[in-house]
């Protein structure tokens, strides 16, 4: 259920090219057009250290926060630039859109307005993208937060802007910002029903898998996290720079005894060659700089919020504040149809059914998921675009929160359990040659073909049988059936399409049957003149 | 002998008329083929989706192709309701009924009546046709199906009685009929045109897109209580998610709206009277 | 059994039956004449409900009709002058029909008795659909008997029939008016309704002009007497001399052409009616030295009292206070 955008996959490339180049600091990061990286403040960081890959790369997205705002504008204004000095376009740049006369005059630039804005860190609920980034414009007077678990809400002073590509506002938090102080009042009914103060927060990345989703800190905790993880970093460098300096060495004597090797021709012998010396490894965290936030936690209800100092309420900081709770929660499937890998289906409730095609061999995840009212999960994590979800009021949305890893599947025929399965990794294995394809097989680090290379799925294989009868479902540690999580599964007969078009005729045979047996009985005489 | 017991016995007959005529037609016979067409066409849809993909999960890939089935019925059933006062004041022979012990109340609801009896045969006929074809595709006779018919014989009662409604209020039986294909065709277009932009992701949507979204979206708010589409939907809606509060909502939203409907079909009726 | 009072309806300018005062007794058969538009169809609609009235109140059997609409319902026979059936049905199913919505005792058998007294039952299991507007005509007289109303209210009940139809409905009507039925007989087939009618109604633009026997009705409204008197030639000064006779209205000439016997001269003389005028008319021709070749009377029938009525005297009517 977690978007990512194209944006956001772009980052993560450049990230890592650097990375890979070595060339961390004072990198300058270009973000593509349209992207909102400016717009999401200190969860945007959160999102973008989620998703990279290793620790350095988290000091790198720590830099993104010094990169003028406005990033789409920024790479919009350096093509249009391009075009103004009339230097020859690339040949893919011929095909993207070019700035009209007024954007090269410098008109239609959005200009950008001075605003008391709220920077929001919401909880999705989601395990890989546990907290979004957006904030409330001015513009807007009604936000949205899930219930009973941490968000995190700061009252900013920054520079926004409307931009009308991508139909969103931004701010420019590079080009000023200025956090607001104070407290935060919540209200209920024209009460204060509570009073926060700010608390330091920071997000921790990484640990056994950098796939996973980071941990908020909060509190002192959060300074002590930050101070180990800057322990750990220094000590990296210092072992960093002696490993430099053995290296040095080493290869010193090296190139000294290949050197002695060739005026002689006697071969070195084994005890003479020293072993290289060992790059120390990173540390396998990264933890953001701490900052300072509210931490709001509300039960489901609607809520007023705003900032006071000196017990006086800051201008515009009054906004309404929605807080929504699931409508239901279950258990979803993600299914991969070994016949179609890439064309994954979900299974959000019990209400739908699994259906083969004969016999099928099947992949299967299983999450936790939660029913939203749709517009609500949406506005959670885009406030700042006016017109995301506008028009799904009324709608609602399973969204997967966590992938169980720590259940079985069974397979169960009328009741009896004839299968009980655990869950695996897997790996696509393409066919080379004339026959293109692929096969799914078990993940075996030691086969040759796998070495060095992950699993393409983790899942439960199940193969379903044709025939009636069959369910799946799964169970916790303790053998207990989840709620929610049986499906039935009907393996549907293969036959034409004219026998269901057939049988659709016969109303028709029975109208002409009734309809014919009354015309008989009934003779109709030609009328007699008037 | 009471009025009540004289508008019953008037109610019943009518209404046993008007079956008899129907049943004997071959109106319906067409109208239930078609609907079995496009219902299997549907279904066929499915098969082939699953056939290409191997598996697919879905709620009972027969409950749209019955949504459909039903609706198209419903549409029928309402169409003839659309015509049925205002094509007997037509014709005449709504005056001569009235010349005996017929009031609008037994008259109108044994239109109604009728109506709702000649759906009891649609009915039958769809659950030995959607029998035969989970039979035959192993998709399984679930009992969403039988829910599905039950809420569907509520809805046809609201269809119907809009129906009624407007033939009471028109002067011929043509604008009857227009103002119910003008209506319908109304309900169908919104309902599709919503479905499909709230079906498209916000990204994908233009902002002019996203306002038309938001505009149909308190249009809805409206006509989700006016068009009868809207009650089938709710209720199938509410089998599929297997929510019984929902059954049960739809139940009652759409026999107030048929009450409602046939109290202001007898009101307005009463005003037009019986003559052309 | 029917009285009317005051009754008036309007349809927002147009007054089509103003304060109209009616009483139809036990046992009476009342002709109801006007032409298209008089309101008569309007107020035997009111009569039975399916029109309100403006103002006015209509009794049936002493009750209003919301007092027992029902009741009054099932005692009332009607026939209206088309014939609104379902085509689908056969005959003996439209009429099995109806017997069961009054709730006719022996119903079939019933159905089998009012088929035999309109000649249909040989034809009563064929589509109503395929039925002539005459079959028709007497499948609807059928309905009407079916449950043996206390009064019939027809309205134009021989309009789709031939002459022998016609004698056949006229004398099942006049059978029921002999079991002492009350009829309603509404019809611009005025010989019809000279013939069976005790007593008649004439109503114009909204309004009862005259209500009376047949024979009253004919003394106050015919108007004119029209004395024909063929000459071989018309000598001078005799149509001034006609014309100063106290009783005459007018005299006209007219060339008439004889077969076999020339050319000669007709007067058309209009007298008021009342005392014998021919007499005096042929005593001035005479003494003018005409030649009477023939002479000949004749006096208005209702249809033309009638038409008379409602197109141009209807001012006269009211001087003598009938309306």
């Amino acid at each position: 259920m977690v978007m990512r955008t194209e944006g956001k996959v772009m980052v993560r490339r450049l990230l890592l090219g650097l990375l890979l180049a070595g060339t961390v600091a004072g990198a300058q990061l270009v973000v593509a057009p349209g992207q909102s990286g400016a717009a999401t403040g200190a969860a945007d960081q959160a999102t973008v250290a989620g998703d990279t890959q290793s620790p350095a790369e988290g000091t790198q997205s720590s830099s993104n926060g010094t990169q003028p705002a406005g990033n789409g504008n920024a790479s919009s204004g350096s093509e249009s630039n391009k075009s103004a000095s009339g230097s020859t376009l690339a040949p893919w740049e011929k095909d993207m859109p070019q700035p009209t006369e007024e954007e090269l005059k410098g008109e239609g630039v959005p200009e950008k307005e001075k605003q008391l804005v709220y920077s929001l860190s919401p909880w999705t609920a989601t395990e890989k993208e546990p907290y979004g980034g957006t904030f409330v414009p001015k513009s807007e007077s009604t936000f949205f937060l899930l219930a009973d678990h941490p968000s995190l809400v700061n009252p900013v002073r920054t520079e926004v802007y409307y931009w009308p590509i991508t139909k969103e506002y931004m701010a420019d938090w590079f080009g000023f910002r200025e956090d607001v102080p104070g407290k935060l009042e919540i209200l209920q009914n024209g009460k204060v029903i509570k009073t926060l103060e700010k608390v330091k927060y920071t997000y921790k990345y990484g640990g056994e898998d950098w796939s996973q989703a980071p941990t908020l800190i909060v509190g002192e905790e959060a300074v002590k996290e930050y101070q180990a993880y800057n322990d750990a970093m220094d000590a990296y460098y210092k072992a960093m720079t002696k490993y430099y300096e053995d290296y040095d060495a080493w290869n010193k004597y090296m190139e000294k005894l290949i050197k002695r090797v060739q005026q002689t021709g006697k071969p070195a012998k084994p005890e003479e060659i020293p072993e290289a010396p060992k790059q120390p490894e990173p540390p396998k965290i990264y933890v953001t700089e701490p900052t300072e936030a509210f931490l709001v936690n509300l039960p489901a209800g609607e809520y007023e919020i705003r900032t006071v100092k000196d017990g006086k309420v800051v201008p515009d900081s009054e906004k309404k504040l929605v807080v929504v709770a699931p409508r239901r929660q279950g258990i979803g499937y993600v299914v991969v149809p070994e016949s179609k890998w890439t064309r994954p289906f979900t299974s959000d409730d019990r209400s739908q059914l699994l259906y083969t095609w004969g016999s099928r061999t099947l992949y299967i995840g299983v999450f936790d998921s939660l029913e939203y009212n749709r517009y609500a999960y949406t506005r959670l994590t885009q406030v700042h675009v006016p017109l995301a979800g506008k028009g799904t009021e009324t709608q609602w949305q399973w969204v997967q929160t966590k992938e169980r890893t720590d259940v079985r599947l069974q397979l169960v025929k009328n009741g009896d359990v004839i299968q009980e399965i655990v869950r695996q990794p897997f790996y696509v294995k393409q066919t080379p040659g004339y026959a293109l394809g692929y096969q799914i097989v078990p993940f075996d680090e030691k086969d040759p073909e796998m070495q060095g290379q992950k699993p393409t799925l983790w899942g439960f294989r199940v193969v379903v049988p044709e025939g009636e009868g069959y369910q799946i479902r799964v169970v916790d540690a303790k053998g207990n059936v989840l709620p929610e999580s049986v499906r039935d599964i009907r393996s549907v007969a293969q036959q034409g399409p004219w026998a269901l078009y057939a049988v659709s005729a016969f109303p028709l045979v029975v109208g002409g049957l009734i309809y014919g047996l009354r015309r008989t009985r009934v003779p109709r005489r030609k009328p007699l003149p008037v | 002998m009471s009025a009540t017991s004289y508008r019953l016995h008037a109610t019943r007959l009518i209404a046993g008329r008007e079956l008899r005529s129907t049943v004997f037609g071959i109106g319906i016979y067409i109208v239930m083929t078609i609907a079995f067409v496009l219902a299997s066409y549907g279904v066929n849809s499915f098969l082939y989706n699953i056939s290409q993909n191997g598996a697919l999960a879905m709620p009972s890939p027969l409950l749209l192709p019955l949504f459909v089935a039903v609706f198209l019925s419903s549409l029928y059933l309402g169409l003839l309701s659309s015509l049925t006062i205002s094509r007997e004041r037509d014709q005449g022979t709504l005056e001569v009924l009235f010349y005996g012990p017929v009031d609008s109340f037994s008259y109108v609801m044994g239109k109604f009546i009728e109506q709702m009896l000649v759906f009891g045969v649609f009915i039958l006929f769809n659950l030995v046709f959607f029998a035969f074809v989970a039979l035959i595709t192993n998709f399984g006779f679930s009992l969403d199906i039988i829910w599905l018919l039950l809420i569907s014989f509520f809805v046809a009662a609201s269809v119907v009685a809009f129906g009624i409604f407007l033939s009471s209020i028109t002067k011929s039986s043509r604008a009857s009929v227009f103002l119910f294909i003008l209506f319908m065709a109304f309900f169908i277009g919104f309902f599709w045109g919503y479905s499909t932009l709230m079906g498209i992701p916000d990204k994908e949507l233009s902002a002019g897109m996203i306002y038309l979204r938001q505009a149909l979206d308190y249009l809805r708010r409206v006509i989700e209580w006016v068009s009868p589409l809207e009650y089938l939907n709710r209720g199938a809606l509410a089998v599929a998610s297997s929510s019984v509060s929902g059954f049960f909502a739809a139940v009652g939203e759409s026999l107030a709206y048929g009450v409602v409907l046939l109290a202001a079909s007898i009101f307005f009726f009463n005003r037009k009277g019986v003559k052309k | 059994m029917i009285e009317i009072r005051g009754l008036t309806k309007r349809f927002g300018q147009l007054t089509a039956v103003d304060n109209l005062n009616l009483r139809v007794e036990k046992g009476e058969i009342f002709g109801f004449l006007g032409p298209n538009g008089a309101g008569k169809t309007t107020t035997i609609m009111m009569i039975l409900g399916l029109i309100r009235p403006t103002s006015g109140s209509v009794r049936i059997f002493g009750k209003e009709l919301s007092e027992d609409y029902f009741g009054i319902k099932k005692r009332l026979g009607v026939l209206s002058e088309y014939q609104y059936m379902y085509d689908e049905m056969t005959a003996r199913e439209y009429l099995t029909f109806f017997a069961r919505l009054y709730q006719v005792e022996q119903g079939e058998k019933r159905v089998q008795e009012v088929l035999e007294r309109v000649r249909l039952r040989d034809r009563q299991d064929e589509l109503v659909g395929g039925y002539s507007k005459g079959m028709k005509q007497k499948l609807g007289l059928a309905r009407v008997l079916l449950h043996d109303p206390e009064i019939l209210i027809l309205d134009e009940p021989t309009s789709s029939l031939d002459p022998y139809g016609v004698r056949e409905v006229r004398d099942i009507l006049l059978e029921e008016h002999e079991r002492g039925r009350t009829l309603l007989i509404s019809s611009h087939l005025l010989s019809e309704i000279e013939r069976i009618s005790t007593r008649v109604g004439i109503m114009n633009k909204g309004r009862l002009l005259a209500e009376n026997t047949m024979d009253e009705l004919r003394r106050r409204l015919t108007q004119e007497v029209t004395i024909t008197v063929d000459l071989e030639s018309i000598p001078d000064g005799v149509v001034d001399k006609l014309r100063e006779l106290p009783n005459v209205v007018s005299v006209e000439t007219v060339p008439v052409s004889r077969d076999g016997a020339g050319a000669g001269m007709s007067l058309v003389i209009k007298t008021k009616p009342g005392a014998e005028r021919r007499a005096e008319i042929a005593r001035v021709l005479s003494s003018a030295g005409a030649i009477i070749l023939g002479m000949r009377t004749s006096e208005m029938n209702l249809e033309e009292v009638f038409i008379t009525i409602t197109e141009n005297n209807i001012s006269l009517l009211a001087e003598e206070g009938v309306a």
